[in-house]
Parts: structure tokens; sequence; C-alpha cells
């Protein structure tokens, strides 16, 4: 299928992990949150993800009065997201000279305010934005579910009300048996791949992206590698956030 | 959306649960083994954290970790309970959710009730509700006491103010003293003259009047002589949380001649005050009703809105100024709860801190001092040294 092997009989991927194994996964809040917030508005801080070499950083403004009148909705807030791929972000510097986002990105930003318009609890902010503003310091694959795990992430350290934790990760498929879990850069450029998202750890799918050939009788099995991939995530990105927030509780007592 | 919608109904489809089942198990394996390699890994940090501290101290942060609710958590799971803030419940999802996403949850007859944030359970008789752990917008409560900067003047005799919440609150031409006396009944050149009684910018120090439908509408009112325009002084904005509701917002120091404003909604004024107000106010008591009222005329005059600073202030009382602004923000700093004795003991430290560091020849060279202060390093020593000393006090 393509001059890389992999996955190796000994069930090694090219970068020594198994067809399960998730990439890294660090996160974290910036730490003057509290000092340089002074001379700045009080209610936005940075959070910060790394999945394997993604490297993504979102800031979330609100919610707060919309600056255009239009935009109000009376019964509850209006979400929007904005991402920015910054131009040496890939291997290969992107010369592409308009500064005007490519098709792709502006598909996942769709995707991504449709889904989380679903999982912030918009009711409770009435006529006000929440605006969602992601900036990719360095791609890897996958980029999509470390987006999206980056955005659940901010949203709970800016205390957005959400129903629940949304997780995303990437799944490949090699020789049409062997299924990676959580694809790097080489096997997403290879392998034909999709990413899935889910509610709270549990079985319900609530983004489901799909790119290159895909053989459609695999696609159960797929859906549901991705599945406990996303449950086991969930796990970890509430450890990290509940680390993060330890110091904060430790205050309020 | 559409291709979710499409998995589900292909998972139901497939109603032999015995195959995923058997799927399942077949990755748990994998998955299980890749879990307990992340957890084994904070294992070994936290043998580190450990080798610095005590073990108990591990413990009881393990057992703060456990307090701490996250969202989507049931956090209770019966139908006697109401629900507070920070919370939903099944029935709110089933409004929200258009497809039937939420199978289990709708099956349920009795009502859960499950957290939407980050924090932790705190349980009134019957209510329950989240404390949020990073409060960062503040949630408008009448009669607290805070401080606004105009954004807008609307034409419908209004003011806009930024009060660090989700909306902007309203300030009506009529819940303001006009200059000119308390009693004068309020006419059309009062709604031409807005824009020169307050302006887009100014800090106003006010108390919440009314809050309306979700918390979103809050109405302001200045209808008082403490309250009104800010001038002489500072404005810090701290994180929500480091100020506590209490009777009193206003204080003063270093013998009345610094007014510190702890505005409820995380927005705190330094400024100085004139110690000639504090003469008048003793002799108060000896004059009569009627010049009282005559006094308040006086006050209430154009002078209240001017926008020019008091020219009596000089570089030695800006010093001071800027010293109790840093006091402020050594305390926001190593998140501190932000009062009266705190400030006050702060103070004292700086004091001795100077004069124990011989930098610099002390009173004559108090401007480098601020600098000095400006340190991460010294924040957190004088921070420690604090907590030390509230600790010997208990």
């Amino acid at each position: 299928m393509s001059r890389f092997e992999f996955f190796t009989s000994e069930g090694l991927r090219i970068d020594g992990r198994r067809s399960g194994e998730l990439k890294n996964f660090e996160s974290s809040i910036t730490t003057t949150s509290n000092f340089a917030n002074f001379s700045r508005s009080t209610s936005t801080n940075t959070t910060y993800l790394q999945m394997g070499q993604n490297k993504v950083l979102v800031t979330i403004n609100g919610p707060k009065e919309p600056t255009n009148r239009s935009k109000i909705d009376i019964t509850k807030a209006t979400l929007t997201t904005t991402i920015n791929i910054s131009k040496f972000s890939k291997v290969n510097r992107n010369t592409n000279k308009s500064n005007l986002p490519d098709k792709q990105t502006l598909e996942w930003e769709y995707e991504i305010t449709q889904l989380f318009s679903k999982i912030v609890v918009l009711e409770t902010y009435p006529k006000s934005t929440i605006s969602i503003n992601v900036t990719v310091l360095q791609q890897d694959g996958g980029l999509l579910s470390a987006i999206i795990n980056c955005i659940t992430t901010a949203l709970i350290n800016n205390s957005v009300q959400i129903y629940d934790i949304v997780t995303a990760v990437s799944v490949g498929i090699v020789d049409q048996k062997h299924f990676l879990l959580d694809l790097n850069h080489l096997e997403e450029q290879f392998l034909s791949s999709g990413t899935i998202a889910t509610i709270g750890g549990s079985d319900e799918v609530c983004l489901m992206r799909i790119r290159d050939k895909f053989p459609l009788d695999l696609i159960e099995e797929f859906v549901q590698v991705g599945v406990q991939g996303c449950s086991v995530l969930k796990h970890i990105i509430i450890n990290q956030v509940k680390d993060m927030n330890l110091n904060k509780l430790v205050e309020i007592q | 959306m559409s291709s979710s919608q499409k998995i589900l109904t292909v998972i139901k489809h497939d109603d032999d649960n015995i195959k995923i089942a058997e799927n399942l198990q077949d990755f748990e394996g994998n998955i299980n083994e890749n879990y307990v390699f992340n957890s084994s890994d904070d294992d070994v940090n936290m043998k580190d954290i450990s080798d610095e501290d005590s073990d108990e101290e591990n413990i009881e942060n393990n057992n703060l970790l456990n307090q701490i609710i996250s969202p989507g958590d049931l956090v209770i799971k019966s139908s006697e309970y109401m629900k507070g803030h920070n919370t939903y419940t099944t029935q709110d999802t089933l409004h929200s959710t258009s497809n039937g996403s939420s199978d289990e949850k709708k099956n349920n007859d009795e009502i859960n009730i499950y957290s939407s944030t980050l924090g932790v359970l705190s349980k009134i008789n019957k209510l329950i509700s989240v404390t949020n752990i990073n409060k960062n917008l503040y949630q408008a409560e009448i009669g607290d006491h805070i401080i606004g900067q105009i954004v807008e003047v609307t034409s419908t005799k209004k003011w806009k103010l930024n009060i660090n919440g989700n909306n902007l609150a309203n300030l009506q031409l009529s819940s303001i003293n006009l200059p000119g006396g308390l009693l004068r009944r309020k006419n059309e050149q009062d709604e031409l003259n807005m824009k020169q009684l307050l302006k887009v910018g100014d800090l106003i120090n006010c108390e919440v009047q009314g809050v309306h439908s979700n918390g979103n509408d809050i109405n302001l009112h200045t209808r008082s002589l403490k309250y009104g325009k800010l001038r002489n002084g500072a404005l810090i904005k701290v994180k929500m949380g480091l100020i506590q509701r209490k009777k009193t917002h206003t204080h003063f120091f270093n013998n009345n001649s610094i007014k510190i404003i702890l505005g409820c909604n995380g927005f705190i004024w330094v400024s100085h005050e004139k110690a000639a107000a504090e003469t008048v106010n003793k002799n108060k008591d000896a004059e009569s009703i009627k010049t009282d009222i005559t006094r308040i005329e006086q006050d209430t005059s154009f002078e209240i809105y001017s926008d020019i600073n008091d020219p009596s202030i000089d570089l030695s009382k800006r010093i001071l100024i800027s010293k109790y602004v840093i006091i402020i923000k050594i305390l926001a700093f190593n998140n501190l709860v932000i009062n009266e004795q705190r400030i006050n003991a702060v103070y004292e430290l700086i004091l001795s801190y100077t004069s124990s560091n011989t930098l610099s020849n002390k009173s004559s060279n108090s401007k480098e001092i601020l600098f000095v202060l400006n340190d991460f390093d010294i924040m957190k020593d004088i921070a420690y040294q604090l907590v030390q000393g509230e600790k010997m006090r208990g």
C-alpha cells in the first residue's frame, strides 16, 4: 500500500507506540494569568495544549456584550469560532500569500461552532457572545482532535458552563485490518483516516470526519476504536484540569 | 452533524450487543495498558513532589482532588433536591439537544442533577449548587457596592457600564444625583447634558439597584453621597473571588489620607483623600441641619462631575497611592483574599522590608522601592511572611 511499514509484526508503529496508544498529552493555563491581567480584561486566560507534536493555543473571549447589535439573541448566547493556522506550523512553510483561511479551516470552523453550540449551556448567557480563538503553533497528525480537546479544556478553565466534556481522537486504518489511534504526521499522510469526537467519554458520537477513501465495512470497528480512545482521553483531561486548578481550590477553603 | 446521526443509527440497528462487547474487550486490553502507562507517569511526578514536601500534604492534595466536580459529573440522583447555580438536569438536556443523543438519561424517571462546571459541591438545605473554582465573571446581587466603567452613552437616558460581568449594566439618568441639589426635578436640559456629566471611560462608584431576568439586566444607582464619579486615584482589576462581600467596602488607611474602595466585582479604587474633608465631618455635629443641607447642595454641584484631578496631589502623594496599589498587587498575585487587615499587615511588612534590605537611602529614594517591590520573588516572599504572621496569630 505504501513504502512505509506503518505497523510491524511486533505490533509497533513508526514512532514506537502500540496501535491503541495515545500520544503524550499536556495542557496548561498561562501561569501569569493573575498578574498580567491587571492591564487586560480579567475574564480571559489562555489555554495551551500539546498533543504529540500538535501545539495549540485557545483563548475564550466572553461571555460578553456583543459589539454588533444585530448579533444579539434574547434567549441565548451566540458562539463564534476563528481558527488561525500559522504559516510556520507545517514542515514546509505555507507559501500562500493571502491571509485568508483555506477551505479546510473554514469547514473546521463551521463544524466546531456547530458542535460546541450544543455543548455549551448557551441559555445561561442570554444577549451575549462567546468567541473562541484558536491559534495553531505547530501541527502534527490529528490536528482537529487536538483543537477540539483544547477548546474543551479552555471552556472548563474559563468556567463557561458546558453540559459535558467533549474529547476527540483520530483513527487510521492499516492494511484493512489494523486500527491505529491518534495518528502522527506521516501516518495521516499515507493512511485513510478520520476523527471521532464523543460526549463525556460515553459512546455518544457527536462529530465524525473522514478523509480519503474509506472502506465502509470497517466503519463500525473504526468508530469503536475512536470511542475507546475518547473515553481514555476524558480521564486524562479531567485529571489534568483538576491538577491545574488545585491551588485555586486551596484558596477558596 | 448528519454524519454523526448516521453513526448513531448504525449502532442502534446493530442490536446484538454481544458482538460489540467482544470487540470492546479486544480493545480494552490495549487501552488499559495505555492508561496504566499514563497513570504510572503521574506517580513518578507525585513522588518527585513528595520528596520535597511531606507525605501528608500529598494525601491532602488527593483528598482535595476528589472533592472537585468536573462538568458532566452526576452530582446527585434524586428528585427531592432542587438545582442551583452551575447545574443542569436531564430535563434541561431534553429541550436543548434536538436528536436523542442521551438515551440512558432520557429513560430514567427520576431527575438527576449534573454539574456543568468545574467546582465544589455546596448544599443549602435542599438546594444543590456547584461553586465555581475559576470565578471570572461577576454575578450581580442587589445591594452590592461595585465600581464600573462607562462604555456607552445611549440615547435612552442611560449610561452603559462595564462591571466585569457577561453583560453591560445600566445606569439611568434618574438614578444619579443631579448637580445643584438633591430635590431638584430633572428637565430636558439634563438629558442634553448627559455627556457632560459622565463621559465614556469615566469610573463610577455605585450600587446595584436591581437585577432582572437571569441576572443579565442590571440597574445601578448612585443616589448617595458616598457614591459617584471617581477621581484622584488609580484603578486595579483583580480576580473575582479575592474580594468578599462585607458590610463596608470603603476603607481608610495612613491617617485617613488613602481611601480604598474594594468593589464586589473585582475592581479596586485607590485614591487620595483630602484631609480637609475629615475636619468638616468632625465639625458637622456642631452645625445645624440647615447648613448640612447646604453642604449637600455644594457637594452635588458640578464639581463632583469634574474631570480634573485635585491639584494638591504632588509627587509624594502619588508615590503613596502607588505603594497601596502595589500592596494590592502583591495580595492578588499570591491569590490572597484582600481585606483591610491584610492591607495594613502588608504595609508594615513593606516598611520593614525596605529598612532591612538597605537597598537604597530609604525615605529619600522611595520611588526606587516601588521598582524593587515589582519583582516576582519579592512579592512571593512578602506573601509568605504575611501568611506566616497570620498563622502565628491564629
